[in-house]
C-alpha cells in the first residue's frame, strides 16, 4: 500500500453478525474515519448496532465481514491485541461491572499491571489519570461508596493511565443520573478540549451527541447519516422515525423557520436560540 | 382521600454511628385519581418516601395512612397494603424470575391467595393493560423478551395486584427515547382508564413535565415545592439551587424575558414558545 | 436490613499489629495454632493467653472483641466440653447418676479441648480482625506462588477473592432490593416452617443469580478490554514489604512456640 493516512480508528466496510445464518447484521458494512482529536458521536436506539460497533473498535469482537483498524493495526492480528486495546480504551454502560479492585487507585492500576508497566512509572501516571478526571480525593475510597458518576470517571482514569490514543464511550452515561451524565460529559470533552483526546461516544441521549463535532446516526447497523449535530438534527424528522429525539431548540427553530422566521440552521441550545432571536428581533425595550 | 402523610421523619440505622436522615418532616396529601411527578436528585429521599408507602419501611416519626390504613400501627396488614398500593421499582425487568411471563405476573396474585380462574384472569388483564399480547408472549420465558417488553412484564405483575395506587420509580431509566415514549404514554393510558393514582418518581424534567397533573419536588429529604408544572417551573431559581432547572422552553422565555421581550413567566412548553416567539416576530419582525 | 451486614470483622487502625506485613501476620498464626496445639494440660494455656494479651495490648483490640468472635461458635463449644465430659475415658469418678459418669480425667480434657478451641479462634480472630481482606488476599497471593511451580494456580485464586470481596456489597445492595420487590408484590420471606421459607427464596435466589452472570460476563468483558490476561508478566501496585518490625513478631511468635513445647515436655 501507498502513503496511507493512519486513523485512531478505521472501518472499512465492517459488518459483524452473531450468528452465521443471520440475514439481518448487527453493523452492516460500516465505513468510517475516526479524525484525530476529534468527538465523534454514534447515535443511534437500542439495538440499532451501535454497541455492537463500539466493541468492534477494541478487538472485543471481530469483524465477520471487511477490516476495522485501530492506530493502523488490523484487529484481527493476534500478536496486535494488547496493543490495540492499550490504543483504544473503553468504558462500558454498568459502572458497577467494570471496577475490579476494592480501592479507587488500584482499579487505575489494573491495566497498567496487566501491561506489565514497573511499579515506578505505575505510580505517577495512576496520580496523573486520577487528577485528570478530578478524583485525586477519592483515591483511597472503596468503589461501592461513589456515585454512578464518580464510578464512570474511576473508569475513565483507568482507561487514561493506559495512554491511550482514543476513548470509546460505550453508552457510559446510559445507566446514570442527569447529574451523573452531566459530570461524566464534561469529564471527557475537556479531555478532548485540553489534551486533544479523540472520543468516540456512543448513545442515544440527542443533548450528548449535540456536543459533538460530528454525529453518525446508526440504524439497523447501518449509518444512516453522517454530519455537524446542526446538519444532523435539521432533520428532525426523520431523526424522530429512526426512534430518536432532537434537541428542543432545534425542533423550535425548524418549525419556525417553516412558519416563515428566518432563523439560523445552526441552533442547537437555548443560548443559540436566544442569540439568533436577539438578533432578528428587536427586544421592545431597546425599540427606537 | 388515599394517602396522608403527616410530619414523616425516617432516619437509617439510628443510634449507630452510620445514622443519616434520609427525610425529614414530610407532610403531604395525595388525593384519588392524581397522577403525581415526584422529582428531586439522587439522594433527595423520593425513593425512601415511596418506600413509605407499601410499608417496606417503617417511618422513624410520623405517621402514614393509606386509605384509612395506618402504616405505622402493628395490626395493619401489610399483605392489605401491598394490595392497594402497587410499588415497581427501578429497573423492574432484574426481579422477573418465573420459567414463562404469565408465571411471573401471577406470583402477586397468588401470594394474596386467589383462585386459580381470578389468578388467570388477572394476569390477561394486566398483560392487556401494559400492551402485552397474552396469546404471544405469555408461555414464553421472560428472559428471551426484549428489555422493554421484560419491563413492561415487570409492571404487568405489579398491575396484577390490582392496586389503587401504583408507584413507579424511574420507569424510563436506561429506555431509549422511542422506549421512553412508549412507557409513558402507557402510563398516561393507565391513569386515564383505571382511576388509578399514580406517582412517578423521576429525575428527567421532559418525562415529568408532560405528565403529571401535579409535581413535589424534593431535596435533602424535604419536600420543597409542590404545584402544577406550571407552578414548578415558574420558580426557575430554587429550581436551579436544588440542580434540578426547569424545561429547556422555560429557560428560554426566562432568558428572553431577560433580553427585554415581553414573554409570560409561566410558560414551559415548546408549543407555548412556538406561538409567543410568532407573535414577538409578528409585532416586530425586521425592525432592527 | 441486610445492607446494614459489615464485610468481614476488619476494624481499621494504624497500629504496629495492622502494619505489619499480611504475609508475617499469616505465617504468625500459623506458628500460633501450632503453639496451641503443643499446649499439653490445660495450666500451660498462660503462654498462648500471654501471647494473645500482648496482642491486644500492641493491637487497640481488646478482649472483649476477641470473645465476640468466639460467640458464633458457642454451641460447638458446648457440644465439645459436654462430650468430652462424658465420653472420655477416666478411671477417678467425680460425679455418678444412673449411666453418667463424669471423671476428672474427662472434666480435664474436656476443659483442654474447649479452652484450646476458643484460643484458637481468638487467636485467628487477631488476624481477620487487624488485617483488611484485600491485604489478605495479597498475603495469601505471594505465599502461596512458589505453589505455581507445580501448577497451583495462585494468581487466579487471589483474583478469584479480589473480584469476590469487590462484589459482596454490590451483590448484598442487588439482593435487599430485589428482596423489597418481590416483598411489594406479596411475598413473604419471614414466616412459615423451613420448607415453605426455602421456597420463599426462589424469586430472591433466581434473579440474583441471573443478575450475578450478567455482571461475570461485563466485567469478564471490561478485564480483557483492559488487556487483562492472566498473571504472565503482570506487575503489581502495591508490593508488600518486610520490616523490623516483622522482624521482633517472628521472633516473639517462635520464642513463644519453643517454650510451649519445652514446657509441655519438662512439665508433663
Amino acid at each position: 500500500m501507498e502513503n496511507k493516512q493512519v486513523w485512531p480508528i478505521e472501518l472499512e466496510l465492517a459488518s459483524y453478525s452473531y450468528d452465521d445464518e443471520d440475514e439481518s447484521p448487527a453493523v452492516d458494512k460500516v465505513s468510517l474515519q475516526v479524525e484525530k482529536g476529534s468527538f465523534v458521536a454514534i447515535l443511534g436506539h437500542n439495538g440499532s448496532g451501535k454497541s455492537t460497533m463500539a466493541k468492534l473498535m477494541n478487538a472485543i469482537y471481530l469483524p465477520t465481514g471487511g477490516k476495522v483498524l485501530v492506530c493502523g493495526m488490523d484487529t484481527t492480528s493476534d500478536e496486535d491485541l494488547w496493543s490495540i486495546r492499550r490504543h483504544a480504551g473503553m468504558v462500558f454502560q454498568n459502572p458497577d461491572n467494570q471496577i475490579v479492585a476494592n480501592v479507587v487507585r488500584e482499579d487505575v492500576a489494573f491495566g497498567l499491571e496487566n501491561l506489565g508497566v514497573p511499579r515506578e512509572e505505575m505510580l505517577p501516571r495512576i496520580d496523573e489519570a486520577l487528577e485528570a478526571v478530578r478524583m485525586t480525593e477519592k483515591a483511597d475510597a472503596a468503589p461501592h461508596m461513589l456515585s454512578g458518576g464518580q464510578k464512570q470517571r474511576v473508569a475513565i482514569a483507568g482507561i487514561l493511565a493506559m495512554q491511550p490514543d482514543v476513548i470509546i464511550m460505550d453508552e457510559a452515561t446510559a445507566m446514570l443520573d442527569p447529574s451523573g451524565r452531566k459530570e461524566v460529559l464534561k469529564t471527557v470533552r475537556r479531555l478532548n478540549r485540553d489534551r486533544g483526546m479523540t472520543v468516540v461516544w456512543i448513545t442515544h441521549y440527542m443533548e450528548e451527541a449535540a456536543n459533538a463535532d460530528r454525529i453518525v446516526v446508526l440504524d439497523s447497523g447501518r449509518a444512516v447519516m453522517d454530519g455537524t449535530p446542526a446538519q444532523v438534527f435539521s432533520h428532525v424528522e426523520e431523526i424522530k422515525a429512526l426512534g430518536l429525539d432532537v434537541p428542543p431548540m432545534a425542533e423550535l427553530a425548524k418549525r419556525l423557520r417553516e412558519a416563515g422566521l428566518a432563523l439560523d440552521e445552526n441552533i442547537l441550545t437555548v443560548a443559540d436560540m436566544v442569540k439568533e432571536l436577539t438578533n432578528r428581533l428587536c427586544p421592545s425595550k431597546s425599540n427606537t | 382521600m388515599p394517602i396522608q402523610i403527616e410530619h414523616l421523619t425516617h432516619t437509617y440505622m439510628p443510634g449507630s454511628p452510620f445514622s443519616a436522615v434520609a427525610l425529614r418532616d414530610i407532610s403531604l396529601t395525595i388525593g384519588d385519581g392524581e397522577l403525581i411527578g415526584l422529582l428531586g436528585h439522587t439522594g433527595s429521599g423520593k425513593t425512601t418516601l415511596v418506600q413509605h408507602l407499601n410499608g417496606l419501611i417503617k417511618p422513624t416519626e410520623g405517621t402514614v395512612i393509606v386509605d384509612g390504613l395506618d402504616l405505622s400501627d402493628k395490626s395493619t396488614s401489610l399483605l392489605e397494603v401491598r394490595r392497594k398500593v402497587g410499588l415497581v421499582f427501578q429497573y423492574p425487568e432484574y426481579q422477573l424470575f418465573e420459567e414463562t411471563v404469565a408465571k411471573d405476573i401471577a406470583f402477586g396474585p397468588r401470594n394474596l391467595g386467589l383462585s386459580e380462574e381470578e389468578i388467570d384472569q388477572r394476569v390477561r388483564s394486566a398483560m392487556s393493560r401494559v400492551g402485552l399480547s397474552y396469546e404471544e408472549i405469555a408461555d414464553r420465558s421472560p428472559f428471551e423478551l426484549s428489555g422493554g417488553q421484560m419491563r413492561r412484564v415487570a409492571i404487568a405483575g405489579v398491575l396484577a395486584m390490582q392496586p389503587k395506587v401504583l408507584v413507579l420509580d424511574e420507569p424510563t431509566a436506561g429506555l431509549d427515547p422511542a422506549g421512553r415514549r412508549s412507557i409513558l404514554s402507557m402510563i398516561r393510558q393507565l391513569h386515564a382508564e383505571g382511576g388509578l393514582t399514580v406517582i412517578m418518581v423521576s429525575h428527567s424534567m421532559d418525562d415529568i413535565s408532560t405528565l403529571a397533573t401535579r409535581l413535589i419536588v424534593m431535596s435533602k429529604g424535604q419536600v420543597v415545592l409542590t404545584g402544577t408544572p406550571r407552578e414548578v417551573f415558574m420558580q426557575r431559581e430554587l429550581m436551579a439551587s436544588i440542580g434540578l432547572g426547569v424545561p429547556q422552553a422555560a429557560e428560554l422565555a426566562f432568558q428572553l424575558r431577560e433580553a427585554g421581550f415581553p414573554v409570560p413567566e409561566d410558560v414551559y412548553t415548546c408549543d407555548e414558545m412556538y406561538s409567543i416567539i410568532l407573535k414577538l416576530a409578528g409585532k416586530e419582525a425586521g425592525v432592527c | 436490613m441486610l445492607r446494614d451486614i459489615t464485610l468481614g470483622q476488619y476494624m481499621p487502625g494504624n497500629t504496629v499489629v495492622h502494619r505489619l506485613d499480611p504475609r508475617t501476620k499469616i505465617l504468625l498464626t500459623i506458628v500460633y495454632i501450632a503453639m496451641v496445639f503443643c499446649v499439653t494440660s490445660p495450666i500451660w494455656y498462660v503462654i498462648p493467653l500471654a501471647y494473645l494479651f500482648l496482642c491486644s495490648k500492641l493491637s487497640g483490640i481488646t478482649f472483649q472483641q476477641l470473645l465476640k468472635a468466639i460467640k458464633p461458635l458457642r454451641f460447638l463449644l458446648i457440644i465439645t466440653f459436654v462430650l468430652n465430659l462424658f465420653f472420655s475415658a477416666g478411671e477417678t469418678v467425680l460425679v455418678e447418676l444412673g449411666f453418667i459418669k463424669i471423671t476428672k480425667e474427662g472434666l480435664m480434657t474436656a476443659i483442654h479441648f474447649s479452652m484450646r478451641l476458643v484460643f484458637l479462634v481468638a487467636g485467628t480472630s487477631v488476624l481477620t480482625l487487624t488485617t483488611s481482606p484485600i491485604a489478605l488476599c495479597d498475603g495469601i497471593e505471594v505465599l502461596l506462588k512458589p505453589l505455581g511451580k507445580i501448577g497451583f494456580p495462585s494468581h487466579e485464586l487471589a483474583m478469584m477473592m479480589t473480584i469476590a470481596l469487590r462484589f459482596i456489597p454490590t451483590l448484598i445492595e442487588e439482593a435487599d432490593k430485589i428482596m423489597k420487590a418481590q416483598m411489594a408484590r406479596g411475598a413473604d420471606f419471614e414466616s412459615g416452617n423451613l420448607f415453605k421459607r426455602a421456597k420463599a427464596m426462589v424469586p430472591l435466589l433466581v434473579p440474583l443469580f441471573v443478575s450475578a452472570f450478567r455482571r461475570a460476563g461485563e466485567l469478564a468483558m471490561a478485564m480483557e478490554a483492559r488487556c487483562y490476561h492472566g498473571g504472565e508478566g503482570r506487575t503489581r501496585m502495591r508490593v508488600l514489604r518486610f520490616t523490623r518490625n516483622d522482624l521482633y513478631a517472628a521472633l516473639i511468635s517462635v520464642a513463644a512456640l519453643v517454650i510451649t513445647i519445652l514446657c509441655g515436655k519438662w512439665f508433663a
